[in-house]
C-alpha cells in the first residue's frame, strides 16, 4: 500500500503548514498586543459633553419680560434605524405639520457623503423639526415609550433633543437695546451682547464613558456638574413709556420716511433711560440678513453720531451765561448774513426770506434758533473756555449708559462723537459753526445726557439702563444707583437757560412740543449733513430734532427725538416736535399712574 | 492512550470471543456503551464550547440590550445550539464508521437538497441581501452550508477511501472530486457565500493532496482553479468586489476596513493581560459584528495576548489532534476524514483570526466554536463526532472495499471486521 505511505507523509506535510501558519498568527499577535499598543492605550478616554445652562431673562423695571428663554425640542432621526420609513412619515406629518413626502425623504437619507474620507456612511443624524413646544414633543413622546419588551415603539428611530430657545415675546419691541443671539447662542448684539457672560451663565459638564452610539456606558465612570443657570437682568426701562415712544415714533417714521428715527426718554434726577427706540425696526425672534444688512439692528441712539445742529446752541448758551458776564444785557444783531473770516455764515432765516431776525439777546438766540447771535456769545467767550464746557456735558466720551465691564471697557460699543481737540485760531468759522452745533458730532445719547444736566439743575448724572442684575434664585447681586459725574453748570445758569428753553417753546420755534397742562422747556434742531463724498454740507440732507423736558420748574422726564434725512419737511420743529409731545404728554400720564399705584 | 484504545489484537481477541454466528455488529455496540473517545479531544472541545459560551455572552449583551432587550438573547440561543450540538456530537461519535459510510452518498444528496431548497424554495430566507437561511418549525433558521461542509468532507472521505485502495490516483478520481464538490460550490456561491465556497474548494484541494494526487496533477488543477476564480470574480457581486479591493488596494468602502481597523485597535487596546471579562469598550457598537466575525478581538481586548495565545493554542491542540489521528489511522477513509476535519477547523481559525489581525481581507467566516452561531457551532460539534469516533478506534479499518464485499457476496454493505490474517 504505497499511497497510504503517501497520505502520511502529506498529513505531516498539511499539519507542519498548519502549525508554521499558526506561528505566524502568534508572531502577529505578539507584535499588536505586545510591541505596539503603547500609543493606543489612551484611546477610550472619557467623554465631555456640555450641558447648556439656561441663559437669564432680561425684564423692563415693572418685571415684564423682555428676553426670555423657553424649552423646546428638536425632532431629529436616525434614519437607519427606523423600521417602518412610510408608517412613521405618516404618523409625523400629522404630528409635526409637515408634509409627509419631505419626511419620508428625510428619513430615508441612511446614506451621507463623507468628504473627509470620500466615501458613503451611514447617516445617523437628520432634522426633521426645530423647536417643536412641549405639547408636540408629549405626543411624540408617547409613541418613543415601547409597550411591551417585545415590540419596537412606533416611532422607533426618532430622537427628541431638548434645547433652548431665545423668545422676545414682545417681538419689536426695544429691539436693537435687547440684541439678539446667533446660531450658536451667543449674543451678537445690545445688551445680549453686552451682558452675555451674566445672562449666558456657567455651562456644566457631562462626563463620561461613552459607547459608538454616543450614550453613557452603565457602571463606567459617570460626573455630571450641573450649569449654573444665567443671571436676569432689570433694565431701568419702564415698559409703558417704551411702548408709547415706540408708537409715537413709528408713526412719524411713516410719515416722514427718515432713514431711521429714533427716540430717548430719560429721567433728569437720576440718569435712569426709561426709554430707548430706533424705527425702523427687527423682530430679533427672527433676524434677517436684509435686516442686518439695512441696518435695522443698529442701536442709532448709541451708535451714530451726527452733527446736532440747533439742539447744541443749548450748550453754547449754558456756556455763555458763565463766561459772558453782560450775557443778559448784550445785544447782537442778526443780519441773516455775515462773513465771518473767508467763510460767510447764515442764519436759517435767511433761507426762507432773505433777511435777518434783527436785534436779540442770548434769550432770543434760543428761541429763535439764531445762528449769528449765538455765535457772537461764543466768540465772546472765547474757544477755550467754550470747549471746556463741551467736554465737561460729556460729548466726545461713550456716556457708558450700558455699564462697563470690570476691566473698565464698556459693555456694549458706543460712538464717542468728535469733539475738535483746539479751535483755529485762523479760521474763526471754525468757533461760529461750533457754537450753533455744526463741526462737533455727538450721539443723542451724549446730547440727552447734557440736557438732562441742565434740567438737574447743572448736576451731570450718569445714565444707566441696567438698574438690578439678580440670579437665577432672584438673589440681587447688583444694583444701580444713580451716580453724580459732576457738576457742569451752576444752578441758575442751569434756570436760566431752562428759562430760554421755556420760552423757545413758548414763543418760538419748539411751539409744537408745547404739552398742555405742563410748562415745557425744549429746543429744536435742524443740521445740515455733509454728503457722502462731498466736503460742503448737503442742501436736502438734514438730521431733525427735538430735545426737552418737563415740567420744567422740576423735570420728570426728559426726551429726545432724532429723525435721519426726513422726506417732505426737515423741520425739527414739524418732524420731532409732534413726536416729542406725544411722548412726554403720554408718559407724563403713565408717570402718574406709576406715582399714584 | 494506549491503555484505552484497544489494539487491533484485541479486537481479533474480542471477535474471536464472541459467538460466531452474531453479527459482528453487536461486538461494536457493546464497545461503544464504554467509549473510548481520546480525552484530551473531547477536553479540548468542551473548554472551547464553554469558553467560548462566556465569550460570546462579554460580546453579545450589548448588542442584546440594543436589538432584542435581553443581555443573554445571543447565548441562550448558543447554549441551546450547544446543548443539542453535544448531543449530537456523542451520538455521531457512537456510530458505525463504516454503516456511516454506506449512508455518505446519501447524506450528501440530502444536503445538496438542503443546499437547494435555500435558494429554489419559500422556505429559504433571505436576510440582509443574503440567502443562507432555512425556515424551521420551532427552531431558529438554519445554514445548510454549515452541514455541507461536513458531509462534504465525509463523502470525499469515503471516494477517496477507495481510490486510495487503488493505489492509484487518476484523472478519473479527480473527476469523480470535482463531480461531488462543485455541485456543493455550485449551491454555496450564488447565496452568495463566498466565504464558504472558497473554504469548501481548498478543503477539497487538501483532502486529494492527502489523497497522494500527483504534484503535476495538483499544479494543474490549482492552475485550473485559479482561471476558474478569475472567471467567479466577474460574476462576483459589487459589495463582495468592494471587499477583496478595499484589502488590496486600502480604500475604505462599505466600512470593511474599517471593521478590520477597529479590530486591530481592540486587539491593541487588550495589550499583553487585557481590560479583564466583559470590560472591552470596542465591542459596544465599535466593533461591528463584535459578537460573530469578530469576536477574536474581542478576546483580545479583554484576555490581552495571554487569552489569544491562550484560544490559538488551544485550536493548535485541537487541529494537531486531528491531524495526529488521521496520521495514526490504517484506513485512509478514517484517516482522510479525520484530516478533512481537521483542515475544516485549520482553515477557519486561520481565516478568522487572519481577518481579527488583518493579515487577509475582511470575509465571513465564523470562529469555529465561539462565534455566535447555532448552524455553525451545530456541525463544528458535529464534524468533532466523527474525529471522536475515528478516535476510539484509529487502527481499524472500516471497509475492505468494494471489489472485497462484491466478492464476499456482501450486497448489503455491512460492516466487515478485519482481523489481522487479512493484512
Ligand atoms: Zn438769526
Amino acid at each position: 500500500m504505497g499511497v497510504q505511505k503517501t497520505t502520511k507523509k502529506r498529513t505531516v506535510f498539511v499539519l507542519a503548514f498548519w502549525l508554521v501558519c499558526i506561528a505566524g498568527l502568534v508572531g502577529r499577535l505578539v507584535q499588536l498586543q505586545a510591541i505596539a499598543p503603547a500609543r493606543e492605550k489612551q484611546s477610550n478616554a472619557l467623554d465631555e459633553r456640555d450641558i447648556l445652562p439656561r441663559r437669564g431673562a432680561i425684564l423692563s423695571r415693572a418685571g415684564v419680560p423682555l428676553a426670555l428663554t423657553i424649552d423646546r425640542f428638536d425632532v431629529t432621526a436616525n434614519p437607519p434605524a427606523v423600521p417602518n420609513r412610510a408608517q412613521a412619515a405618516v404618523q409625523l406629518a400629522a404630528l409635526l405639520g409637515l408634509p409627509k413626502d419631505e419626511i419620508l425623504k428625510k428619513l430615508s437619507k441612511t446614506q451621507r457623503w463623507n468628504p473627509r474620507t470620500r466615501a458613503w456612511e451611514k447617516n445617523h443624524y437628520v432634522m426633521l423639526k426645530e423647536a417643536v413646544p412641549e405639547a408636540v414633543a408629549a405626543n411624540i413622546r408617547g409613541l418613543l415609550t415601547p409597550k411591551d419588551r417585545k415590540t419596537l415603539p412606533p416611532l422607533y428611530g426618532i430622537e427628541l433633543r431638548e434645547r433652548h430657545l431665545r423668545y422676545y415675546p414682545l417681538r419689536q419691541f426695544a429691539a436693537q437695546l435687547l440684541g439678539y443671539l446667533n446660531d450658536a447662542g451667543a449674543g451678537v448684539a445690545g445688551l445680549e451682547s453686552g451682558y452675555d457672560e451674566e445672562l449666558g451663565g456657567v455651562a456644566g459638564k457631562e462626563i463620561a464613558k461613552r459607547d459608538a452610539k454616543k450614550r453613557a456606558i452603565p457602571g463606567e465612570w459617570h460626573e455630571v456638574i450641573p450649569p449654573v443657570d444665567g443671571h436676569d437682568i432689570v433694565l431701568t426701562i419702564d415698559d409703558g413709556i417704551q411702548l408709547i415712544a415706540e408708537r409715537a415714533v413709528e408713526v412719524a417714521q411713516r410719515k416722514y420716511r427718515p432713514n431711521w428715527m429714533c427716540a430717548l426718554v430719560m429721567r433728569p434726577r437720576t440718569g435712569e433711560v426709561l426709554a430707548m427706540t430706533t424705527k425702523p425696526d427687527f423682530d430679533p425672534n427672527r433676524v434677517t440678513v436684509q435686516d442686518v444688512s439695512a441696518g435695522r439692528t443698529i442701536n442709532y441712539a448709541t451708535r451714530f453720531a451726527y452733527e446736532p445742529g440747533s439742539t447744541f446752541k443749548l450748550i453754547t448758551a449754558a456756556a455763555a451765561v458763565e463766561r459772558v458776564p453782560t450775557w443778559d444785557v448784550a445785544r447782537y444783531n442778526c443780519e441773516g448774513v455775515r462773513q465771518v473770516g473767508k467763510h460767510s455764515i447764515r442764519c436759517w432765516i435767511y433761507w426762507l426770506k432773505r433777511r435777518g431776525h434783527g436785534i436779540g439777546g442770548l434769550s432770543d438766540a434760543i428761541k429763535d434758533s439764531c445762528n449769528l447771535v449765538i455765535c457772537r456769545f461764543a466768540q465772546e467767550m472765547g474757544g477755550d473756555s467754550f470747549l471746556d464746557y463741551i467736554r465737561n456735558f460729556g460729548f466726545g466720551k461713550p456716556t457708558g449708559v450700558f455699564g462697563e465691564r470690570k476691566d473698565g471697557r464698556g459693555r456694549c460699543r458706543e460712538a464717542r462723537g468728535i469733539v475738535p481737540a483746539r479751535i483755529e485760531r485762523k479760521d474763526p468759522a471754525h468757533l461760529a459753526n461750533i457754537s450753533f452745533g455744526q463741526a462737533v458730532m455727538v450721539t443723542p445719547m451724549q446730547l440727552l445726557t447734557a440736557v438732562c444736566a441742565i434740567a438737574n439743575e447743572g448736576v451731570l448724572m450718569k445714565p444707566y439702563l441696567v438698574r438690578e442684575i439678580r440670579t437665577s434664585e432672584g438673589d440681587v447681586i447688583l444694583r444701580h444707583r444713580p451716580q453724580v459725574v459732576r457738576r457742569v453748570i451752576a444752578r441758575s445758569t442751569a434756570r436760566a437757560v431752562t428759562s430760554f428753553m421755556v420760552r423757545c417753546v413758548k414763543e418760538g420755534t419748539g411751539k409744537p412740543g408745547a404739552v398742555p397742562g405742563y410748562e415745557v422747556a425744549g429746543k429744536t434742531g435742524t443740521a445740515q449733513k455733509v454728503t457722502k463724498g462731498a466736503k460742503t454740507y448737503s442742501g436736502s440732507a438734514y438730521v431733525s430734532s427735538f430735545v426737552g423736558f418737563l415740567p420744567a420748574r422740576r423735570p420728570e422726564l426728559a426726551i429726545l427725538v432724532v429723525a435721519d434725512e426726513p422726506k417732505g419737511s426737515y423741520y425739527g420743529s414739524q418732524v420731532c416736535a409732534p413726536v416729542f409731545r406725544e411722548i412726554a404728554e403720554k408718559s407724563m400720564i403713565r408717570l402718574k399712574m406709576i406715582a399714584d399705584h | 492512550m494506549r491503555a484505552i484504545r484497544p489494539t487491533p489484537e484485541e479486537y481479533t481477541f474480542s471477535y474471536a470471543a464472541s459467538e460466531p454466528d452474531r453479527p459482528h455488529v453487536r461486538v461494536a455496540t457493546v464497545r461503544v456503551l464504554l467509549p473510548a473517545f481520546d480525552p484530551w479531544l473531547l477536553f479540548l472541545v468542551f473548554v472551547l464550547t464553554f469558553g467560548g459560551l462566556a465569550m460570546l455572552f462579554s460580546a453579545s449583551y450589548a448588542i442584546g440590550i440594543e436589538q432584542y432587550q435581553s443581555p443573554f438573547y445571543f447565548v441562550i440561543r448558543q447554549a441551546v445550539w450547544a446543548a443539542l450540538g453535544f448531543a449530537a456530537m456523542l451520538w455521531v461519535s457512537c456510530l458505525d464508521l463504516s454503516r456511516l459510510r454506506a449512508w455518505s452518498l446519501v447524506i450528501y444528496l440530502g444536503v445538496l437538497i438542503l443546499l437547494a431548497a435555500v435558494l429554489f424554495t419559500p422556505w429559504g430566507m433571505t436576510h440582509e441581501h443574503v440567502r443562507r437561511w432555512l425556515k424551521l418549525p420551532f427552531l431558529p433558521p438554519f445554514q445548510p452550508s454549515e452541514l455541507a461542509k461536513i458531509a462534504l468532507v465525509l463523502v470525499l472521505a469515503h471516494c477517496l477511501g477507495l481510490a486510495l485502495q487503488h493505489a492509484h490516483f487518476s484523472w478519473w478520481t479527480w473527476l469523480g472530486v470535482v463531480a461531488l464538490s462543485a455541485p456543493v460550490v455550485g449551491l454555496i456561491f450564488p447565496e452568495p457565500h463566498l466565504s464558504t465556497a472558497v473554504l469548501i474548494v481548498l478543503t477539497t484541494m487538501v483532502m486529494v493532496f492527502l489523497a497522494g494526487a500527483k504534484w503535476r496533477q495538483m499544479g494543474l488543477v490549482i492552475a485550473g482553479v485559479v482561471v476558474l476564480s478569475v472567471f467567479a470574480y466577474s460574476l462576483l457581486t459589487p459589495y463582495q468586489r468592494e471587499r477583496i479591493k478595499s484589502f488590496f488596494i486600502g480604500g475604505d468602502h462599505q466600512g470593511s476596513n474599517y471593521q478590520a481597523q477597529q479590530s486591530v485597535r481592540a486587539l491593541k487596546e487588550g495589550g499583553l493581560w487585557g481590560k479583564g471579562f466583559c470590560q472591552s469598550q470596542r465591542k459596544l457598537f465599535f466593533l461591528p459584528a463584535a459578537h460573530t466575525d469578530f469576536i477574536f478581538a474581542i478576546i483580545g481586548e479583554e484576555f490581552g495576548l495571554a487569552g489569544t495565545l491562550l484560544t490559538l493554542s488551544l485550536f493548535g491542540c485541537l487541529i494537531f489532534k486531528c491531524y495526529h489521528l488521521a496520521h495514526q489511522c490504517a484506513d485512509p477513509f478514517k484517516s482522510l476524514l479525520c484530516a478533512g476535519i481537521g483542515t475544516l477547523l485549520a482553515l477557519q481559525v486561520l481565516i478568522n483570526i487572519g481577518v481579527a489581525t488583518h493579515l487577509l481581507p475582511t470575509t465571513g467566516v465564523p470562529l469555529p466554536f465561539i462565534s455566535s452561531g447555532g448552524s455553525a457551532l451545530l456541525c463544528t460539534l458535529l464534524g468533532m463526532g466523527l474525529v471522536l469516533n475515528v478516535s476510539r478506534s484509529p487502527r481499524e479499518w472500516t471497509w475492505r472495499g468494494h471489489d472485497e464485499d462484491i466478492a464476499r457476496r456482501r450486497w448489503h454493505g455491512r460492516t466487515h471486521l478485519p482481523g489481522v490474517s487479512h493484512r
